[in-house]
């Protein structure tokens, strides 16, 4: 009895190993991107419409007949396009939008072509092909709303103009079936958006106000207010002073919805009355701004999404029914982010999408009749959750008490104790962030063993405008000190081994690995800028940002408005401080961290006869988004880690061999070998 | 199109507790005493109708666990014709309907059991031909006389936004 209660435990530990052997899935797994997008509800609920990636790669917009589970009509188109957007006309047509793979981001970018078709199959149109005589030639355009039966309006925007331009829009009222577009009006302010109000008696739309841009600033917004007496006025908001952003209407066209900065950092939903100018607050979170509103079928909010830690849905109203049906699915579906795809005309069923850090998401029908979910299909049928590893909200305190969020990835089948670790500063600075969920590169680096830790470092948008803006100009300095002090919150809490401590970032992580390395010289044992920003004097005079006044205006604020501080504030006019190992990758194209950044950083590191590696990405800009250069990429990427704080770190270990794709030229790799300036 | 899917809202289905149908399954559809539900302590119609329809809904999900019930496909009726005309002339009144779930989760003997008027008959083929096209989830045992009752309700004229001419303007409801 004794005896065989031993082999059990034996088969039991044995079985345990060898799962933790296991714990590592192919790389492939993260790198198909998921094969569902955008799905929808028809309006009636008998249909489902999405978009599909073929294994050939070829996009597949369809249609499917609930009841009978058949495909019902079906587009199929070649070429590097993504379903970017699924609109139901009616309950009979669907809008598809395609949109282009987008750089860095695993989503598809901004609408190119607009098709239609019925469900039965017929009159598939390109009903915009984004071509026009305004911009002579390829254009961008967003779908504003509903004009009427047929028509939808919508705004057209020159292409490629990202950050750097802020064109005047032009407004057009586009027929979903014919594809007939009618120019209504140029935007009378830059990048402008129009916010309407449907008219009760005539059932006319009518613009109240225009919220734009200004042409000198990237951060502030100008809003255009219709008067009683038919003039307009302007207002230009700045950002880190506060704003108030018109929205919407409420369906009675009673309430102004608006975002308010002003009262508060942080931001905002306010109702005004229309009549009386009356204003309540609908929700505001003290930390962070709010993600997004749910309202009932009343209009009545019943919950708002923030992103503190975790996302979650503040229940505004605990007796709303709604509400109470949001808090039962996340009984259903605990840890994962429920996301509500769309809804039937009448909001009896609802397409729920699920996701979490372990899965990209699954879509599920919530039936308001039986109160139950239905599965509908799985969007990633590769990824076992049970196979991924854990991301945690985390939260400390930076060394001037500052309260700093970020987001721990623990590998699958380890503790959170003495693991080697990357610290993973996120781009921008000012305005992205990081957030719970599915990220397919924490979970490549978990997956490989490191624990891997993104910080919201001070700087990073999403926590309210003092938070990003106080820190202009701050580049290198406390918001540097942000990861280093998440690195040492790691270190002491024991999550991290010291000796295995690594940083790698693309764009202005790229800046904040260089940075790291040279500030704290002793701290991380390697670091990998990836299209990164190397040097802020180079900033100021290469790329697309500082080609618009908007853009010299941002640098100066944000990088520091003299040649000297900028200059203390760069990595590569300071190499000569770094002692670890360094990776650096870059795009030839990228116009935006310019590849002269990686120039000058490599040709410092040359000086200084430091030991370092380069690849370059001969085709790609500010990001590479071919496969076959991303898993060149990782593998280098993985190959660096484990020499440097891998399993058994080896730094004078020569690189891989291995890291090249079949098929397809390698991407140019070199190693410098430099006198080897490591400690 | 539009105007018609609009007023298909106003249809609200709401479970009958009382009605046992499985006996009435067979015989002719009853005419049984109905009143539209009061508005006069809303703010405003649409609040009211919501409110019919969410309370409809909670009644509605305890009701099908304990049949152990659950919609593999649920299809609105789709009103045409005849039906459709008495949408939207606004013709009100309350229908209940019977049927069975088999094994394989498909419905059979759907009947009108009851309905509140003679004019309101004339949805009983729309919704009948609906449920025949629902589908639930296989079961291990038939389920009969299951009932599902659907209310068609207008707002009065005179409380409407714009009550058409002639008809004098009342407030309804409650501020």
């Amino acid at each position: 009895m004794k005896f065989s209660n031993l082999v059990k435990a034996a088969a039991v530990l044995l079985g345990l190993l060898s799962l933790s052997i296991k714990a590592q899935v192919p790389i492939e797994t993260f790198f198909k991107g998921v094969s569902y997008a955008n799905m929808r509800l028809s309006p009636n609920g008998k249909f489902l419409a999405a978009g599909k990636v073929l294994p050939s790669g070829e996009m597949h917009a369809f249609i499917i007949n609930r009841k009978t589970n058949e495909m019902v009509s079906e587009m199929k188109f070649a070429g590097k396009l993504g379903v970017s957007s699924v609109t139901w006309l009616n309950d009979k047509r669907v809008i598809v939008g395609l949109g282009f793979a987008s750089e860095m981001s695993e989503g598809f970018g901004g609408i190119g072509q607009l098709l239609g078709m019925d469900i039965d199959g017929s009159r598939k149109d390109i009903l915009w092909s984004g071509q026009t005589s305004d911009y002579g030639g390829n254009e961008g355009m967003r779908l504003i709303g509903p004009l009427d039966a047929e028509n939808y309006l919508i705004s057209v925007y020159p292409s490629g103009s990202g950050m750097s331009k802020f064109p005047y829009t032009y407004i057009y009222k586009l027929n979903m079936y014919t594809g007939e577009a009618t120019k209504l009006y140029r935007s009378p302010i830059r990048a402008a958006s129009p916010i309407r109000k449907k008219d009760k008696e005539t059932g006319e739309w009518e613009v109240t106000h225009w919220v734009g841009k200004a042409a000198d600033s990237f951060s502030s917004t100008v809003v255009l207010t219709k008067k009683e007496d038919g003039s307009w006025e302007e207002i230009r908001y700045e950002e880190n002073e506060g704003m108030r952003i018109p929205r919407g209407y409420s369906s009675d066209g009673k309430w102004l919805y608006v975002r308010d900065t002003i009262s508060a950092p942080t931001s905002a939903v306010v109702k005004v009355n229309v009549k009386t100018g009356e204003e309540t607050i609908i929700y505001r979170h003290p930390k962070v701004d709010v993600s997004q509103m749910f309202q009932d079928d009343n209009g009545d909010f019943w919950g708002a999404l923030i992103n503190y830690d975790y996302p979650k849905v503040v229940i505004l109203d605990e007796d709303n029914y709604y509400a109470q049906v949001q808090l039962k699915m996340e009984a259903a579906f605990p840890n994962q982010a429920i996301q509500i795809a769309s809804k039937t005309a009448d909001s009896t069923e609802w397409l729920i999408h699920v996701s979490s850090d372990k899965h990209p998401g699954k879509y599920y029908i919530f039936n308001q009749f039986d109160g139950s979910l239905k599965f509908v299909v799985n969007r990633a049928d590769w990824v076992d959750p049970k196979e991924m590893p854990t991301t945690h909200a985390i939260r400390f305190n930076a060394r001037d008490g500052l309260e700093i969020g970020g987001y721990l990835t623990v590998p699958k089948g380890k503790n959170a104790k003495n693991l080697p670790l990357i610290i993973l500063p996120h781009g921008g600075p000012h305005g992205p962030r990081d957030v719970w969920g599915w990220n397919s590169e924490r979970n490549i680096l978990a997956n490989a063993g490191y624990a891997v830790l993104a910080v919201n470092y001070r700087g990073s948008g999403g926590f309210g405008r003092n938070f990003q803006y106080d820190w202009y100009g701050h580049w290198g300095l406390e918001m540097q000190d942000d990861l280093t002090d998440a690195t040492y919150w790691a270190i002491n809490s024991g999550i991290a081994n010291v000796d295995r401590v690594c940083i790698y970032g693309a764009s202005y992580g790229g800046y904040a690995t260089l940075m790291g390395l040279v500030k704290e010289p002793d701290l991380y044992k390697c670091g990998i800028g990836y299209v990164g920003v190397y040097d802020l004097n180079v900033m100021m005079y290469t790329g697309d940002v500082a080609m618009r006044k908007a853009g010299k205006n941002y640098l100066n604020w944000a990088l520091g408005d003299t040649e000297e501080k900028r200059r203390a504030q760069s990595p590569a006019p300071n190499a000569e401080k770094i002692n670890s190992p360094v990776f650096l990758m870059h795009g030839m194209l990228d116009y935006r961290a310019h590849f002269e950044n990686y120039v000058v950083m490599r040709d410092a590191l040359l000086e200084q006869d430091h030991r370092f590696e380069t690849l370059l990405i001969p085709r790609a800009g500010h990001g590479a988004r071919d496969q076959s250069s991303r898993k060149q990429i990782f593998c280098r990427m993985l190959d660096f880690f484990d020499r440097h704080i891998g399993e058994k770190p080896d730094p004078m270990r020569a690189p891989s061999t291995d890291c090249d794709v079949e098929g397809v030229d390698p991407l140019p790799f070199e190693y410098f070998a430099g006198k080897g300036a490591y400690k | 199109m539009m105007n018609i899917r609009f007023l298909g809202l106003f249809a609200i289905a709401l479970f009958g507790f009382a009605a046992q149908a499985s006996e009435q399954v067979d015989s002719e559809a009853v005419i049984v005493e109905w009143q539209a539900p009061d508005c006069s302590s809303y703010t405003s119609y649409k609040r009211c109708r919501n409110a019919v329809k969410t309370e409809y809904r909670r009644m509605r999900q305890q009701e099908m666990k304990s049949q152990g019930l659950s919609f593999w496909y649920y299809e609105r009726p789709s009103y045409k014709g005849d039906s459709q005309k008495a949408l939207k002339d606004e013709v009100p009144g309350m229908l209940t309907i019977a049927f069975d779930v088999e094994k394989d989760g498909t419905t059979s003997n759907v009947k009108v059991t009851a309905v509140s008027s003679e004019e309101a008959k004339v949805y009983g083929e729309t919704l009948v031909s609906a449920i025949t096209q629902w589908t639930f989830v296989p079961l291990d045992n038939k389920v009969e006389g299951v009932t599902w009752r659907t209310e068609l309700f207008f707002e009065e004229e005179a409380c409407k936004d714009k009550p058409k001419e002639g008809v004098e303007k009342k407030e309804c409801y409650s501020d």
